[in-house]
């Protein structure tokens, strides 16, 4: 196997184990959300990192429509006060992800909730 | 003085799929020892047993984000005049000119391309080498 081919099976591994990683990380965003709308005055900041750790790892692996929608929730994190009409855009953010993220999964034929062993491959 | 030739790398990024991908790629290079750490703070206890001739940092990470890191090792006269170089998924222009206003040798835009990446960096080491 040559480099490139290497670094090719490398990217994809990752690739997966990010996607996995991303659908525990939007429960996560979800909670932290929950927080927000339940009156917690931070928050935002964290959400907005998270997002743009997804947005950045997700164009890495080709999953650019997943980045596309957290780097819109980024931007919205970055922009806005937590009031109720832009928590309610990031859950709106949130569910788009967990959708992408689980198109991505498909169409790569990656199980993302089957057990410990899927999660954690 | 800088060596001329780039032997280690110290690469800091709290994402650690990138720093796997940035540590295979620059692995590419021949002779080329790549370090990597997952934190600022991390980075900043490690830099003297590392010893690099370049860092390579994220920018936005919790803690010590990448410019506050590079600050904070600039107050040391050791590392006064380490190149640095930010990756940043965060690369428009008025934000590339703002890193390199505070000293950063370059902005690598994130994504980037795994099989590139070494000779990017090699090509910015020695542009620095030839003033």
């Amino acid at each position: 196997m040559d480099d490139a081919q290497q670094i090719q099976e490398k990217m994809r591994s990752l690739g997966e184990r990010y996607l996995r990683r991303t659908y525990l990380e939007i429960d996560q965003m979800e909670a932290a959300l929950a927080r927000l709308r339940a009156g917690s005055t931070d928050g935002l900041k964290e959400l907005e990192r998270m997002m743009h750790k997804i947005r950045g790892s997700g164009a890495m692996f080709g999953f650019a429509t997943l980045s596309d929608c957290a780097a819109e929730g980024e931007l919205l994190c970055a922009s806005s006060q937590p009031d109720p009409s832009v928590i309610a855009k990031l859950e709106t953010h949130a569910r788009e992800m967990r959708v992408h993220v689980l198109d991505a999964a498909k169409l790569h034929n990656i199980l993302l909730e089957n057990g410990p062993a899927s999660l954690h491959g | 003085m800088a060596s001329s030739l780039l032997r280690t790398v110290l690469y800091v990024d709290d994402e650690p799929d990138i720093r796997e991908i940035v540590e295979m790629s620059l692995g590419l290079i021949d002779g080329l020892k790549v370090h990597t750490r997952g934190s600022g703070e991390s980075a900043l206890a490690d830099i003297a047993s590392i010893a690099p001739d370049m860092l390579l940092i994220d920018v936005m990470m919790p803690g010590l984000d990448g410019p506050a890191t590079v600050a904070r090792l600039r107050e040391q006269p050791r590392w006064a005049q380490l190149p640095f170089v930010f990756m940043t998924a965060k690369a428009m222009p008025q934000e590339v000119a703002r890193f390199k206003e505070i000293g950063a040798a370059d902005v690598i835009a994130k994504p980037f391309d795994p099989m590139e990446l070494g000779n990017r960096v090699v090509a910015i080491w020695k542009g620095l080498n030839h003033g």
